[in-house]
């Protein structure tokens, strides 16, 4: 699953090319590919899935300790989400929380 | 009737058993898996990371009051850790496994190893198998790492380069996996099994020595034995002249399997029997006391009665929770009640890789200062039942690299409040 982001103009179905056009490192790409693969799962975890997300964070985070690879200087498409602070309650915090559910409520009562 | 039911096989389970058995008491230990220790490093991490800070902890004892107030290590402080994890290493030495701490600063403070990760990072580690400590990337000694062509858990290319990038001088070489096997779909635990065969040690310890150059290190993915680790580590540092150190490999982990083999042995000594395939289905409670649980087995659902009961069964990783698509979030066992949001909205963050990890990871199950369950208004909810480990609430272990500081040293205080003794202060080494 790719993000906006990710689809550059005049490639087909927003497919990237498989050289690296942004002379991304490996730490980079990966830390990219785990970001995706997170927003894609995020909205069916639960149970079993949960369980196997946790054994992710394990061998990611535990073992390897993929968070703390060294990124260099180098940019990807994801940079400036990783500049954005998402904290729960702050300005570009996710839709969750009681404001999503505010939301729907709004929108129901409308 | 016994005197400890302890529900969950990994480390804390284990841990609190080997506890409870040496105080005496008729122990068993029933469980639906073994635990998370084959998929781990099988070092010790006590704390590697506080939440929210880039930068590693460089002393975990120190660093414990930065954690918050309600996270289990707070409630326990560093003198009782301390014992706890010398009564691990006791455990571990007299299995015949080395489990060691770096040497401590002047002031008699702790400090976290900083070993290779199997993608180059720095862990930071409190307790590491002797077989890891060469590795530490505090010493200035250039890295051979040497990798097996087609061995596909461990990549040394990688994890040269990643080091490299953080200043230390490495360089990589790779032998034929011939050597050890000619199957092509070996994993590191038949590898490690079929490094015992001497005439395949004695090989590869001729091979290490032609590439070698002096003063070097030698990095090797953990696949040096299993039942004859230490042989084999001093086998090939003879045969090499230099300092040899395992980096653990992606799962299975052979360090994991040799941890867990040793605390199975010990507990086997202590005459504690360790069911795995038996998970709780069911339970009796009347009033505020426990009075059975029946797991599976092969046939008929088992009762078991014991005076005092111990949930260890890790939470979401070990299976200990589940939740559905409603946002319904349960203990499985006993219905204990937990902290976590019963909201699926609540449960993560838009990052994976967020500093303050993923709000679900942190809730669990509640304890008072003796590690029994309470509920929300910090009522006790059985007499006889305690908890430790993976499940407990207001940490995330994984986030924290706590995880097996956590298993053990909660299980070892839950054991102890259980028996109705003070951890022993150890003397201070």
């Amino acid at each position: 699953m790719q993000s906006p982001q990710h689809i550059r103009p005049g490639e087909k179905n927003g497919a990237t090319p498989a050289t690296n056009p942004q002379g991304a490192t490996p730490n980079l790409l990966l830390r990219d590919f785990l970001q995706e693969r997170w927003k894609g799962l995020t909205p069916i975890l639960w149970g079993q899935q949960l369980k196997q997300e946790r054994l992710d964070e394990l061998i990611y985070l535990s073992l390897m300790n993929a968070d703390h690879l060294p990124l260099d200087e180098t940019v990807s498409p994801l940079t400036e989400f990783y500049k954005t602070d998402t904290t729960p309650g702050g300005p570009n915090a996710l839709q969750s929380d009681d404001a999503a559910a505010q939301a729907h409520e709004e929108a129901g009562h409308a | 009737m016994l005197d400890l039911l302890v529900m969950g096989a990994g480390l804390s389970g284990l841990s609190a058993a080997y506890t409870a058995a040496q105080a005496g008491l008729h122990v068993r230990v029933v469980a639906k898996g073994l635990g998370s220790m084959h998929w781990s490093a099988g070092t010790i991490d006590l704390l590697g990371y506080l939440p929210g800070q880039e930068e590693p902890v460089d002393e975990p004892l120190t660093a414990l009051t930065h954690l918050p107030d309600a996270h289990p290590y707070r409630q326990l402080g560093a003198t009782r850790i301390r014992s706890a994890l010398a009564t691990f290493q006791a455990m571990t030495e007299s299995a015949g496994l080395d489990y060691r701490a770096h040497p401590q600063r002047a002031d008699g403070a702790e400090r976290n190893w900083l070993l290779p990760s199997p993608a180059g990072a720095v862990r930071p580690v409190l307790l590491a198998p002797a077989a890891q400590v060469a590795g530490d990337l505090r010493r200035d000694e250039p890295i051979l790492l040497v990798g097996f062509e087609g061995l596909r858990d461990f990549f040394p290319e990688l994890i040269a380069e990643n080091l490299r990038r953080q200043g230390h001088t490495v360089r990589t070489h790779f032998l034929p996996l011939e050597l050890i096997t000619d199957r092509h779909d070996a994993n590191t635990v038949q590898l490690a099994h079929g490094l015992e065969a001497p005439t395949v040690r004695h090989g590869l310890g001729t091979a290490l020595r032609q590439v070698v150059r002096p003063g070097e290190r030698i990095g090797l993915p953990a696949i040096l034995g299993v039942e004859e680790h230490h042989a084999e580590m001093a086998e090939l540092s003879d045969a090499t002249g230099v300092p040899l150190f395992e980096i653990p490999t992606l799962p299975p982990s052979v360090p994991g399997v040799r941890l867990h083999k040793a605390l199975r042995a010990q507990l086997l000594k202590l005459g504690v029997r360790v069911e795995a395939g038996m998970e709780v289905q069911e339970f009796g409670a009347s009033g505020d006391r426990l009075d059975w649980v029946a797991t599976a087995t092969s046939s008929r659902p088992l009762k078991h009665r014991a005076a005092h009961y111990l949930l260890a069964t890790g939470g979401i990783l070990g299976g200990g929770f589940t939740s559905d698509h409603t946002g319904r979030f349960w203990e499985v066992a006993l219905q204990l009640p937990l902290t976590v949001p019963q909201d699926r909205r609540a449960w993560f963050r838009p990052g994976f890789f967020d500093p303050q990890g993923q709000p679900v990871f942190n809730g669990g199950v509640a304890v008072d200062d003796a590690f029994q369950p309470v509920d929300g208004r910090g009522r006790r909810v059985y007499a006889n039942v305690w908890a430790a480990g993976g499940l407990l609430a207001h940490a995330d272990p994984i986030l924290e690299r706590s995880l097996e500081g956590m298993a053990i040293v909660t299980g070892i205080a839950a054991a102890h409040a259980i028996v109705g003794t003070e951890i022993p202060v150890a003397a201070h080494s």
